[in-house]
This record gives C-alpha cells, structure tokens and sequence, in this order.
C-alpha cells in the first residue's frame, strides 16, 4: 500500500496513453481531476491486489462514451462518486476498493480521482490491460462475473440502473443511455468480491503504466533512446515507421471507426502501413497484408517524443512509430478471442499471436 | 372463339361449366363428388368436353375452385397433424400458438407445439441467439410422427434467417420429405394471424397435393395435358397449381369469390347478400355493385383469426350434408349424402333430410318419406326452425345497414331456403343456381402481385410506389387482364432498417377482369 | 363503486378503449388475449377495480403500461409477466410495496396491461388513469400536469433486462426511456409514476375504466342493432368527420414510435382528409381549396371505424384499402389546464415536423 504522488500520476498518463492503444479518452484530463485532488491535500492510496481480503467489497468506475465527445465536454467528477454512494446504499455496507475497468486511457485516472473524493483505496490492476470500446469487453466477463447492476449518472443529475440479463446487454442499454445523455456517462459496474478480482483482474496495471512513464521520462533526462526505452521496458516490438498520409473516420453508434494510412520511411520505404480502429487501433496491415490484430495492443507514437497518439488525435503529416506489444494471456482463451477478436470487429481473419507474425 | 371451363369441386357435388368468351354458358354438367374425388371430376370434366364437340380444341384454360380445404378446416376432417413451431422466445410466451383456435380444431391437427428461442426485431438482428439445438432436441420427439410442419419466427418478413435455418433443421432430423410452410412467404405484419394462416396451410396441404395429382392426370388423360391449370383464390383471382401445392391457404376461400361472383353473373343484381349453400357449409358474402364486398377486418377460417385479403364472409357448417343429431352439425356426410342419408336410403339424418321433409319438397333419387318412418314432424319442424335461425343469424351479421336485404341463394342446397329469410325483402334462386360456384371460377380476375426493394435515398417514394403499380398493371395485362377494369388492391411497405440506404419492400396487388 | 373486471368483460373493456385510445396504446385484441390467457393460467377469473375517492391518502400506487411502436407489438408480443416483473424491480428498488396499481392511459391495450400486472401480482386496479385517452410519450399525463414525478420508473424488456430510470424530470424520464425502448427492439414495459393516494386522487382522471366499458357497452349494443352512428352521436357526444376510403399509408418505426400519415378518400372521390399519427391519432385535416385545413387537433380523441363492421382500427391495423368512418370523441375536463397545451398541445408533437 502507497499513496500516489503527483509525479506518479505524470507517469501514470503517459503509461496510460500508450496502453490505450490510441482509445480510452485522453488521459490528460483525468489527471488534472485527479492531481487537483491531491493539491486539495486529499489521499489516493494504491494497494497491491496481494493485499486485499477475499471477502472485501470492490467497484471498478468509469467514463463510458465517444473519445470524441469527451476531450470536448470536460467531466466533473463528482457524478462517479454518486454511483458508488448508490452501490453502498443498495448493499448496506460500504465498499472497500474502487479500482480501473481498462488501464487505458482516461479510465485508468478516473478512480484515481474518485479515490481523492472519497477517501477509498485503488486497487492495483484493471480489467483489460489495455482498452476497448465496450462494456464487456474485459477479463471479469471472462470469468462469468455480471457487469449489472450498473449503475450510470450523468452531469444533469439523471441516473439510472441497467439490471441486463447478459453484459452485452448491460453493453447495449448503457450506450444508448450513453447516447440520449450526450455522449457520455458516469459509470460504476462489475461490483465483485475480493477473490474474484485476484483470479480475473490484469493485476498491477497501475504499476506497470507508471512504470513505463517512469521509464520514458528517464531515458529523456539521461538522454537514451526514447523509444528504445519502451520497447525494453514494456517487451514491445517496433512494427512501422513514418508519416500519415490520409486519416478516414465517422462516429457510429457511439462509436469513432476509421483507418489511417502510414507512408513507410528508413527501413519502411516504399510500404504503406494501414491502421484500421474503433476508438481504439484494431488492425495494422502493410500493403494489404496482414500484420496483427486485437486483442494485442497497438499503438501509434510520435516518433521525436514517444508520447501516444490517440485516434481522434491523428492527423496527416504526423512523423509516427507504431508498436505492438502482446495482450493479456486470458484474451487469447476462445471465449476472450470471442469476445475481443478481430471477427468481432467484423474482420473476417483468424487472430495469430503477435510473437508468430513478427 | 376460346373456350374456358370452370369447375366447382364441392363436398357433394361437382359441377362444370364451359364459357365462351362472352361469358355465354356453352355446357352445364355435375356429378357427384366421389371420395377420390377424381372420379367425380372426370366424369364431370368428360360430360362437358364430350359435350363441347368440335368446340374441344378452343379450350385455353381450366379453372378450378374447390372448398375441399375450408370443408377440411370446418369441420375439422381430412386435416394432416402439425408442428407447429413459434420461434420467438422468450417474447410471446404469453399467448402461445394455437390460443384462440376452437377446441375441436386444435385437436384435430393434434396440438403440437414448439415454442425455441430466437426471432428478429424490426431492424432485422436478432431478439436472442436462434436455439437451434433446442429445436433439434425437441424435434426428435417427433420424428416420425409429423408430415407437416407450420414455422413462424418474429419479424420474419423483415428477415427470413431463422425460419430458413429451422427449415433445414426441420428437415434434417424428421427427414426431407416433411411438408414445411414458412410464415414469411404467407403474409407480413401480425404475428398471432400470420402465425394461424402458416399452420392452417400446413394442415391442409397433403389434402390439397392429392387433389392436384389426380385432377392433372384427368386432364392427361383427356388429352389435355397441354391446357393451362389454375385453381380460384381468396381474392376472386386465380393462381397456377405450382403455387397451390406449396400455399393451398390461399385457395380455401376461392369458391366463395366465385359464387358471389357468379350469383350477379346468374341474377344481374348488384347489391345482395348471397347465401351459397353447399353439402358442408354456408357460406354468406356480400354482392356491392356487382362485385363480392371486401373485408378490411382479420378474416376468421373456421373460427381462426388470419389476416388475408378476401371476401368478407360468414361461414357456418350448416348445408345439406350436415349430420343431425342433438346439434345441429359440425361435420358433414359431404359426398356420401346421396348414399347415407336416410332419403337416399341410408341411416344418417342430415339438414337435406328436415329441409325436404319441412319443406315437402321432393328431389329426384329422394324418399324423404323415410325420414318420417324414424323422426315425427314435431321434431323435423323444430330443426328446421333452428337451421333457419343459424341462417337468419348469419343473414343479420353480414348486413351492413339496418333493414331488409335481397337475398340470392346459390349452390346445390340453395333449395333449402325457400322462402325469405327474418332480414330479407326477397329471396331469388337463379335457375342454374347450382353452377354460381363453377360460373364464377370461369370468370375469375387476373391478379398480378410484385414485391421489389427500393432504396427511398435515390429513389423518392411516389416514384417507387408509382413504378411498382405499373409494373404490376403490366404483368397483369400480360396476363390477360383488361387495362381499363385494373384495380389496385393493396400498398404495403416493409421497411428493411438492417439493409443500407433507408431500403423498403413495396408489395403491389393489381387484379382485373380477364380480356374476352 | 368497486366491481370486478371478469374473463367475460374483457373484450368489451378493450372494444371500448381503443374508441378512447384514440388509435393508439397498443393492440387490443392481444392486449386482451393476454390478460384472458393469464387468468386461465392463473386460475383466477375476476380483478377487483377500485373507486379513486375510496382509497387512503397514504395508500402506494404505481402505473403500469407498454411503450414503444405499436406496429412492433403486434408482431413481437410480450411473454405476459413483464409488466409484474417491471412493477416488482422497482418495489425492490424503491424498498416498498405497493398497493393499488392504475392505468396510466387508457386505450387499445394499455388499459388492460395493469390488470395482468395485478393479476401475477394479486393487487387491485384503481378505476382511472392519467390521460383520458392515450398519447405517445410518458410525460404526457395528468398526473405530470399537477407535479408527480414519473420516476423512480423501471423499463424492462421482454428477455429479462431492466432499467431504473430516476430522472430530472419527465420529459427526461421519456427520453431516456425512449432510446432505451428502440435499443430493446422498439417495445418496453413500465412501471412509472410511483404516487400516493392523496395525489392520485389530485392528478387521476377518474373513472375511466368504467367509462371504457360503458363505451364499449355502447358501441356493441350499436353494432347489434346496425345504429353505431346514432349511439355514438347521441349518446357518447361523438361527432362525425369522415367516409371513405385508405388510399395512401405511410408508416414508419421512428425513435420508438410508429409515425405517419393515412390519407382518406370519400366514396365519391370528391373529399381528401388525412390523419397525422404518433402511435395515436393527433391530427385530422382536410383538403379544402388544395390545402390541408387542421379540423381536429390533440387532446380531442379521432377515431377510425371500419365502415362495415364499426371495429375501431387501431394505428397498428391501418391498411391501404380500409374503408372507414372517422370520429372524433371529447376528452376528459381534466385537461382543461393553463399548462395542457405545452404539455399536449399541437408543438409538442415529432410528427409535425416530419409530416407537415
């Protein structure tokens, strides 16, 4: 157990920005939320998952929405902790932990700054590793735990509770409340017990993302190679390198889907790069062949600073490297590959482990 | 000169007429309908081509009408056993199928029913995951055990997937010579009616193959195999026999079109209530300027809400094969009236017998005094007096204004009301009022029904709508129909929200007279 | 007066609501067909309907209905125990039980949907409802005119899912509610407008179920006896607008309604009328001089029988070809409020700006 400081939390974004694989929402904001907590003098406690008791109370949190819409109506922050209030008064009894639903993006700091609100410790982990666009989308679902009740606010003070009968349906009836709140919503979900969450979190995610900020901001002050850095510390592999040349996208049902096309230079010359996301990057592909897919992570960087770029960032002219790094081993189960794989994003491909295509 | 036959197969009898293209009666014949039914009408169809001479050769078509599959549905006898299987689940558990069906009918078509998971809502994706090993567990109870199967899934019409795939599962585990109706090839909107119309289907169609098997090989052996086949429809139009193997739903009520039809061919008079009186039922329409009064409500089949395009009539198993006993029917002796009714020398008492007896009427190859050696007239008047209130009943629901009516009676029972009815100014009999029915298959309507999608996004709804009818005007006139007597029947839009481009399903229906 | 809605009632109650539905709340022929089945699954033949005036302040009610396009209802239809199982979650939710449970319109089968709630329930039916007639959106109530919230409110669907709804206000309630509707595949079943007896008795239109089954009382005596014209006029202060036939439909599954316009020729083809609709009928115009001339507008309750036959057609069976009688029928004096017309008044309505 540790408190968070606010260099952490600069860690933290820059961790986050790179797991999200170009989604999640910006993680800028949810820092400021959350650093503006800890210049009020309040706590954000991280515990490590060891130290939790199996019988303990635990709610992830988050903000469900279009990428697009959220770096446009800035959160409040206030309305996730009326979800947890809600939790508490339906259970009677108070809850232990709040903890991330995905380490990418912005949902990685949001509980940080509920924890400063509230006082409630963060549990060290997430439920993706990474991010993607829907609600069940994440390692609890594997494991047969509900996502209902959820329960969703937004800034207005409208609430409600989804009682769905499976978690595609949470999914389903969450996005269009989504939708009719304007894009976004405020939501706590997944509410499980202590044991359950150390068999099917990604655990220490917290860590690992703060640990790659660190690893970036030191390869900067010692002068090393940025982006070498990263590879090392995250076992990433460099897959592309050079400019965008075309950025194609459309907000569909809540959703931002497109494709960018990357113009190979250096080793890369004379190839074309095709990035094909749904908030987040879904599939790369060189000159029509493909090079890897979801559920691995890819993600785009500016090539002079390393820092992520996210989908709704993406612009031609950007000089960018792309890498990809392998996923959580639960996603690559059948029922994770079903839930998560290119075929559900409409690809017609079969998913092949980053480590066998490269 | 071009020759057309209309034959009426009714319950008792079968009757042929010939028409030349004035719709003049060249020959009139009948026999009696037999229990193979195709001695009756080879014998029918024999007499009156024998009859025709030379003319022979001019024949261009021959149409048939038939009730065989509403008597079927009435009386509830000659039906095949259904499956039938709602695919729907877990909407709609709250009125199973079958729920409003008459006791007696369910019964007879054995009552089975499968309700799985599955269905589509009207955007085209799925309610739930379709269960098809539920229904492949299910289905193996009745392997076997049923010839016929009735499909319905939710949103079919928008999308047909499901029915499809249950079709194929169908026919894997019960085997591929199993009959199946699928619900969307039946009609749209309207789960419970369309749902009624697919089982009804599949109850009758064994019944209605055999008859079609044995009324081509008459035909070839006439030597007229060449001749255009084609059976009545509900909506006074006519259709091939390909089409009736798979759909007979939408014969059942084609003689009631023609003897409405016929009975103004017959009388001249356009506005009536005809009451055609058959060995089965009666079965009461209404004559509005010459033409048979449409009904804009569910039609009711033998008790069972459908929602097909038809003459609006009533029909009630009261006519002259009715078996009498405390009640007053349902079923009927149908061709074994002149065998086993106690006038024609048999031991059952039917609706002939009291109307000959109340009415002292006498009919040739009759004694109806047999009847008096078994029942006195005390009780014979007081039947008869209850057959005339079912009658009078019936009269009172079809009229549509306070104040009498004229009535024309038709068919071969038109003889058991003589005299006019309580709601009735007069009561006229045509002479040749047997033959309304095959008068009226003769000179059936062209129908030409179309269905295309359109996108509204390129092109606008007028235009597409506007498209479709003259599309349909066309094939009808191909068809034979007269350009100036075209009729649209129906508009309907289908919206298709799964498909790109704000795409609809425009279904026309054009009908009109057939060209001299 | 309390008396009891029997197995044998239940077709005329339905015949009668869709005269006040005005079109809408649903098909009644299913409507009914489910709360007849229920009562044969059940084993129970009679529901208790009480008298508002008699009930305690104190007393807790809660309303119950579908929503959603009622073209959808007549091809996907509900499982039967949707509307008890929306009414308990939001007990569960609420932490109390509730004691009497009302229509929230009445017409087609939403004046029958809280008698199968109470039926599964073993609950009574209160004899009113909040609007008099139906209308397509939830806030469009009498009992939002004078100030109930209609949230806490649960939407549930037939597959099992559920939703509770607590809102800013009820026009919120209804949208929120609404997208959810057209997500679960265009119909959801509500428990709303949890009250209690002192405001019910403020807010309800009264006896209103009686009144459905007078009327339907009415309009089958008329059929009987071939007067429905003079029945309805003389007896129910129904006028007549119009005869003649369907001769164009449009129709189309929009956000959770069924919006449209029918177009009606008189038999002579010297008349053009139109009808606006919104899962009810709103608006009756007619062609005069080229234009279309709004005759009769919400609340005023349009009604469109079959020529023949004096069935009322509900918005879900219009079909190209009807050939119709159209009245128009008074509503209730409970929606003569300054505040009416911003509630139900003409501006309110989508499909005017569709449909113009």
């Amino acid at each position: 157990m540790r408190d968070l400081n606010v260099q952490d939390l600069e860690n933290l974004e820059v961790g986050a920005g790179i797991l999200g694989t170009g989604g999640g929402g910006d993680p800028y904001i949810g820092k400021l939320l959350a650093r503006e907590q800890l210049l009020r003098g309040k706590k954000i406690t991280l515990v490590d998952p060891k130290e939790v008791d199996s019988e303990s109370e635990i709610l992830p949190v988050a903000m469900m929405g279009a990428p697009v819409i959220m770096i446009e109506k800035v959160p409040g922050g206030k309305e996730v902790v009326k979800s947890l209030e809600y939790f508490e008064k339906n259970l009677k009894e108070s809850i232990d932990f709040i903890t991330p639903i995905e380490i990418g993006g912005v949902n990685s700091t949001v509980p940080l700054a509920v924890a400063g609100m509230t006082g409630k410790p963060v549990v060290d982990g997430d439920g993706e590793g990474r991010a993607f666009p829907e609600l069940q989308m994440v390692t609890f679902h594997l494991g047969d735990i509900q996502a209902s009740p959820v329960a969703m606010f937004d800034e207005r003070g409208n609430n409600n509770i989804v009682m769905a009968t499976d978690n595609v349906w949470a999914e389903r009836i969450a996005r269009s409340v989504t939708v009719r709140f304007g894009g976004s919503a405020y939501v706590a979900l997944y509410h499980m017990k202590g044991i359950d969450y150390k068999k099917w979190a990604v655990l220490n995610t917290i860590t690992k993302c703060i640990d790659i900020g660190d690893a970036i901001m030191d390869a900067k002050r010692s002068g090393r190679n940025v982006f070498d850095a990263l590879l090392d510390e995250t076992g990433g592999v460099m897959i592309f390198s050079g400019k965008i040349i075309e950025v194609k996208r459309e907000v569909e049902r809540g959703f931002a889907r497109g494709s960018t096309v990357i113009e190979g230079s250096g080793e890369f010359r004379n190839k074309h790069m095709r990035i094909d996301f749904q908030n987040e990057n879904l599939m790369a592909s060189i000159d029509g062949e493909i090079i890897t897919s979801v559920p691995d992570l890819i993600t785009i960087l500016d090539s002079e600073t390393s820092v992520a770029i996210t989908t709704e960032h993406l612009k031609y002219g950007f000089r960018v490297n792309v890498m990809v790094m392998k996923c959580d081993e639960r996603w690559r189960t059948a029922k994770g590959l079903e839930t998560v794989g290119p075929r559900y994003f409409g690809y017609d491909i079969e998913y092949r482990p980053m480590e066998e295509l490269i | 000169m071009k020759v057309r036959i209309g034959i009426d197969v009714g319950s008792t009898n079968t009757d042929g007429v010939a028409l030349d293209e004035n719709n003049n009666v060249l020959t009139k014949e009948k026999f009696q309908t037999t229990e193979d039914i195709s001695t009756g009408l080879f014998n029918t169809l024999r007499k009156v081509i024998q009859n025709l001479g030379n003319s022979k050769g001019y024949i261009g078509s021959v149409m048939i009408g038939t009730t065989h599959g509403l008597n079927a549905i009435t009386s509830r006898v000659g039906l095949t056993e259904v499956l039938a299987i709602r695919i729907g689940l877990p909407a709609g558990e709250g009125i199973p199928p079958l729920s409003d069906w008459p006791e007696e009918l369910k019964e007879a078509i054995g009552n089975h029913i499968l309700m799985v998971r599955g269905g589509h809502e009207y955007t085209g994706e799925e309610i739930v995951k379709f269960d098809e090993n539920g229904l492949r567990n299910y289905l193996a109870n009745y392997r076997g055990k049923i010839k016929s199967v009735a499909i319905t899934s939710i949103f079919s019409f928008v999308n047909p997937e499901h029915e499809l795939k249950a079709e194929s599962i169908v026919k894997e585990v019960l085997g591929e010579e199993v009959l199946v109706t699928l619900s969307n090839k039946i009609s749209s909107l309207g789960l419970l009616e369309r749902e009624n119309s697919t089982i009804l289907n599949a109850s009758i169609r064994p019944l209605m193959m055999r008859i079609i098997v044995s009324i081509e090989e008459i035909l070839k052996n006439l030597e007229l195999g060449d001749v255009k086949l084609y059976f009545a429809q509900n909506d006074g139009t006519v259709a091939s026999e390909d089409f009736v193997r798979k759909f007979p739903i939408f014969t059942v009520a084609g003689p009631i079109s023609n003897s409405i039809r016929g009975a103004f061919v017959l009388t001249g008079i356009e506005n009536a209530v005809v009451f055609d009186v058959g060995g089965a039922t009666t079965n009461v329409g209404a004559l509005t300027n010459g033409y048979p009064r449409e009904s804009s409500n569910p039609v009711i089949i033998g008790g069972v809400r459908t929602n097909f395009r038809m003459p609006d009539i009533l029909s009630i198993p009261l006519a002259g094969g009715t078996i009498v006993r405390d009640k007053i029917g349902p079923d009927t002796l149908g061709f074994r009236l002149t065998k086993e009714a106690i006038s024609f020398g048999g031991d059952v008492l039917t609706a002939t017998d009291i109307a000959l007896n109340a009415l002292k009427i006498d009919l040739p190859g009759a004694e109806r005094s047999r009847v008096l050696k078994k029942f006195d007239n005390d009780f014979i008047t007081s039947k008869y007096v209850t057959m005339r209130n079912m009658w009078e009943n019936c009269l009172d629901k079809i009229k549509t204004k306070a104040g009498d009516v004229r009535l024309v009676t038709v068919g071969g029972g038109a003889f058991m009301i003589h005299s006019k009815l309580r709601g009735s100014s007069d009561v006229i009999r045509p002479e040749s009022a047997q033959y309304a029915n095959a008068i009226g298959a003769a000179t059936a309507l062209i129908g030409a029904r179309i269905d295309r999608a359109y996108s509204y996004e390129a092109v606008k709804r007028e235009k597409a709508i506007e498209e479709s009818i003259e599309q349909a005007k066309s094939i009808s006139v191909e068809a034979g129909a007269v350009p100036s007597t075209i009729e649209v029947k129906e508009v309907e839009e289908v919206s298709m929200p799964y498909l790109p481009g704000n795409s609809v399903k425009i279904s026309v229906k054009v009908v009109g007279k057939m060209a001299q | 007066m309390t008396w009891r809605l029997r197995h044998e009632d239940i077709d005329i109650l339905t015949l009668g609501s869709s005269l006040l539905g005005s079109g809408g709340g649903g098909n009644p022929y299913i409507g009914g067909l489910l709360l007849k089945k229920s009562m044969e699954k059940l084993g129970i033949d009679g529901i208790e309907v009480i008298a508002p005036d008699s009930i305690n302040d104190d007393a807790t009610i809660i309303a119950s209905a579908g929503m959603g396009s009622p073209t959808i209802g007549s091809e996907k239809l509900p499982n039967g125990e949707e509307y008890a199982r929306s009414l308990s979650r939001l007990e569960k939710d609420m932490e109390i039980e509730f004691e009497y449970v009302t229509p929230s319109e009445i017409g087609g089968a939403n004046s029958v949907v809280p008698f199968i709630a109470a039926l599964f329930r073993g609950l009574p039916v209160l004899d009113g409802d909040g609007e008099g007639r139906a209308f397509p959106e939830l806030q469009m109530t009498t009992f939002n005119l004078y100030g109930i919230s209609s949230t806490p409110m649960c939407l549930a669907d037939e597959r099992g899912n559920e939703l509770i709804i607590n809102s800013v206000d009820n026009l919120w309630a209804e949208s929120i509610a609404r997208s959810v509707t057209a997500r679960f595949g265009g119909r959801g079943y509500v428990a709303n407008y949890p009250m209690s007896g002192k405001d019910y008795k403020k807010s309800a239109v009264k006896n209103s179920v009686s009144r459905a089954r007078d009327l339907g009382e009415l309009l089958s005596r008329g059929m009987r006896n071939n007067s429905v014209e003079d029945v309805l006029t003389k007896e129910a202060g129904a006028s007549e607008l119009f005869d003649g036939k369907l001769t164009d439909l449009v129709r189309e599954n929009n956000g959770g309604f069924s919006i449209g316009y029918a177009i009606f020729r008189s038999t002579e083809g010297e008349k053009t009328s139109r009808i606006r609709f919104q899962n009810e009928y709103l608006f009756f115009d007619e062609k005069i001089e080229g234009d279309m001339i709004e005759i009769v507008t919400t609340p005023e309750i349009i009604c469109i029988l079959d020529r023949e036959t004096y069935m009322p057609i509900t918005t879900d069976r219009l079909r190209y070809g009807q050939r119709c009688k159209v009245f128009s029928l008074p509503v209730g004096e409970k929606w003569n409020h300054p505040l009416a017309d911003d509630l139900v008044g003409r501006r309110v309505f989508s499909v005017l700006k569709h449909f113009q």
